[in-house]
């Protein structure tokens, strides 16, 4: 119970410290916009425009790569929370409150997450004016999956909380680049078809393929790559709950040892 | 008679070793992060991955995309090549508005910034330290991508010694607007504070109004226009030009030249412009260490 009232009272903190930032609710909402829009005008360079079905099948994966990436984007981008804190000086006066120190971090991600759910309409619709109209299939089996990689993306975002403890201002240079390889090797934009025999072993190893593999299979109505959708689905329910509990025992140990020497204004 | 230091005691030389100090200062702070370093040469690779695999995918191989990708920018410019260049375009784009924002921001948040602008000392030549800086890295970045890209891809940019000399003539003029538009940035991160959400919607604009990864001839006329006004739009096709042979968008490239020049004049005085009447804004209402 005091978790939950905990968490509400972090919420309603984080949602104060984003109301005195109204340009970064903007931005989240249009940057994406401007994103999908740089890649969809880069792939017209290679559809035949009088191909209507391959044009439809393009907004619709596009549409699937924009889902999980506004998640993603949203996940990484917590490092520079931690830095934000670091250098304004609060970082360590939170740490001495007598609150959960993860809470934390688990209410900045999903006041987050929340945001952009409410983005995901405006953007369907977006995608539908600009490429032409797709339809959407099993929405519960897409959301399932949709749900695994969230809590996959948080799980990133929270290890990304603790590497940034240790690795500074390097931190979210680093995020902006693994989020990259994550966008390539994880099927994001990049079918998973175009990356090669060698390539594509780094997409095994990646969490987040399975579950943009499945979500996207699924609210298209294609062929899965990896598997068939079932086992899929079991494989990511797995992946969600180990990668939570990997990071978050890695995020409280970086915390602990940090706290112990001292180090936790270091930026 | 007073002993204080006044602005009006600087002279042209002194203000240069302002500037050079500035430059100094920021090569030995960036200089503590190697990775970083590291990691900003690498990240043209990454970006233009991206539109190579996509297409790639899209036209269902390599030579299908080649074949569409010739049909749709009317040349046979060199697939690979036209990609790489974009992405360090983008990149040097970026990168001028993140190292001066960041400087900004840091400075800001960690309470110095004030003082800074308490020293009698004009800001122009610390903008145009941070400015010179920016060029370095860009350069640096520029340089080795296209090369460890070129090797990984066997495109060879170096081809013809006049192209490349052209290519880097217009990357140096080419840059000189861009401080422009980092001052312009700069001024609304004093204004606004966010640097990280104005430097991502901020660049990802102007990535797609630039055209990052196509012509902009796939806009309509009415958003050509609006992109003709923004520099990053002129070193891209200009670079993309004189390496690739894709067309030049006053139909030569004296005339493009003639148009990076003269938005070389015309945004750096603009965004100084903006940058200082925000900054005495500030100063007289909440002040600069504010965030």
């Amino acid at each position: 119970m005091s978790y939950l009232t905990d968490i509400r009272t972090l919420i309603y903190k984080e949602k104060i410290v984003m109301s005195r930032y109204p340009v970064r609710i903007l931005a989240n909402t249009f940057f994406p916009i401007f994103f999908v829009l740089i890649f969809t005008f880069t792939s017209l360079l290679f559809v035949d425009p009088s191909n209507s079905q391959e044009i439809s099948q393009l907004s619709g994966r596009m549409f699937a790569g924009v889902v999980i990436y506004v998640f993603l984007n949203s996940g990484s981008d917590l490092s520079q929370s931690i830095i934000d804190e670091q250098q304004q000086g609060t970082i360590e006066s939170l740490y001495l409150a007598p609150v959960s120190k993860y809470l934390n971090v688990v209410a900045i991600i999903l006041i987050r997450f929340a945001f952009v759910l409410l983005t995901l309409v405006p953007y369907y619709y977006f995608m539908v004016n600009i490429l032409g109209k797709f339809e959407l299939h099993n929405l519960g089996l897409a959301t399932l999956f949709l749900i695994c990689a969230i809590f996959q993306i948080a799980a990133f975002g929270i290890f990304f909380a603790g590497f940034t403890l240790r690795a500074k201002e390097l931190a979210p240079r680093l995020a902006f680049f693994i989020t990259f390889l994550i966008m390539i090797f994880a099927g994001i934009f990049v079918p998973f078809e175009a990356l090669g025999n060698r390539m594509i072993i780094i997409s095994y190893l990646l969490p987040f393929s399975y579950s943009m593999d499945g979500f996207s299979a699924a609210l298209l109505d294609t062929k899965p790559f990896f598997m068939r959708l079932q086992l899929e689905l079991g494989i990511n329910i797995i992946l969600s709950i180990l990668t939570m509990i990997l990071s978050t025992k890695f995020f409280l140990k970086v915390e602990k040892s940090l706290r112990i020497d001292g180090k936790l204004m270091d930026y | 008679m007073s002993n204080q230091v006044g602005k009006s005691q600087f002279n042209m030389r002194s203000n240069l070793a302002i500037t050079w100090g500035v430059f100094i200062q920021r090569v030995q702070n960036i200089s503590r992060y190697k990775a970083a370093l590291f990691i900003d040469m690498l990240n043209p690779l990454m970006t233009s991955l991206f539109p190579i695999l996509m297409g790639i995918a899209i036209a269902g191989g390599q030579k299908a995309a080649e074949t569409q990708f010739h049909q749709a920018v009317g040349t046979d410019a060199n697939f690979f090549l036209f990609m790489i260049l974009s992405a360090n375009t983008f990149q040097i784009m970026s990168g001028a508005i993140f190292n001066f924002g960041f400087f900004l921001r840091r400075e800001q948040v960690t309470g110095t910034l004030e003082s800074l602008y308490l020293a009698p000392v004009s800001q122009i030549y610390i903008l145009i330290g941070t400015g010179f800086y920016a060029l370095l890295r860009a350069l640096l970045n520029f340089v080795f991508s296209v090369l460890v890209v070129s090797i990984i891809f066997g495109v060879n940019p170096l081809s013809s010694p006049t192209d490349v000399l052209l290519t880097l003539i217009f990357l140096i003029f080419g840059i000189i607007p861009l401080f422009g538009i980092a001052f312009l940035f700069g001024s609304m991160i004093l204004k606004y504070k966010d640097m990280q959400s104005i430097q991502t919607i901020l660049v990802t604009f102007i990535g797609f109004l630039m055209g990052m990864f196509f012509p902009i001839t796939l806009f309509p006329v009415w958003l050509q226009r609006i992109s003709l006004f923004l520099p990053p739009t002129w070193l891209n096709a200009d670079i993309r030009a004189a390496l690739t042979g894709t067309s030049w968008v006053l139909h030569s490239w004296f005339s493009d030249f003639g148009m990076i020049l003269f938005l070389g004049i015309i945004y750096p005085i603009l965004g100084t412009v903006l940058y200082l009447m925000t900054d005495r804004s500030m100063r007289k209402t909440s002040g600069l260490g504010v965030f």
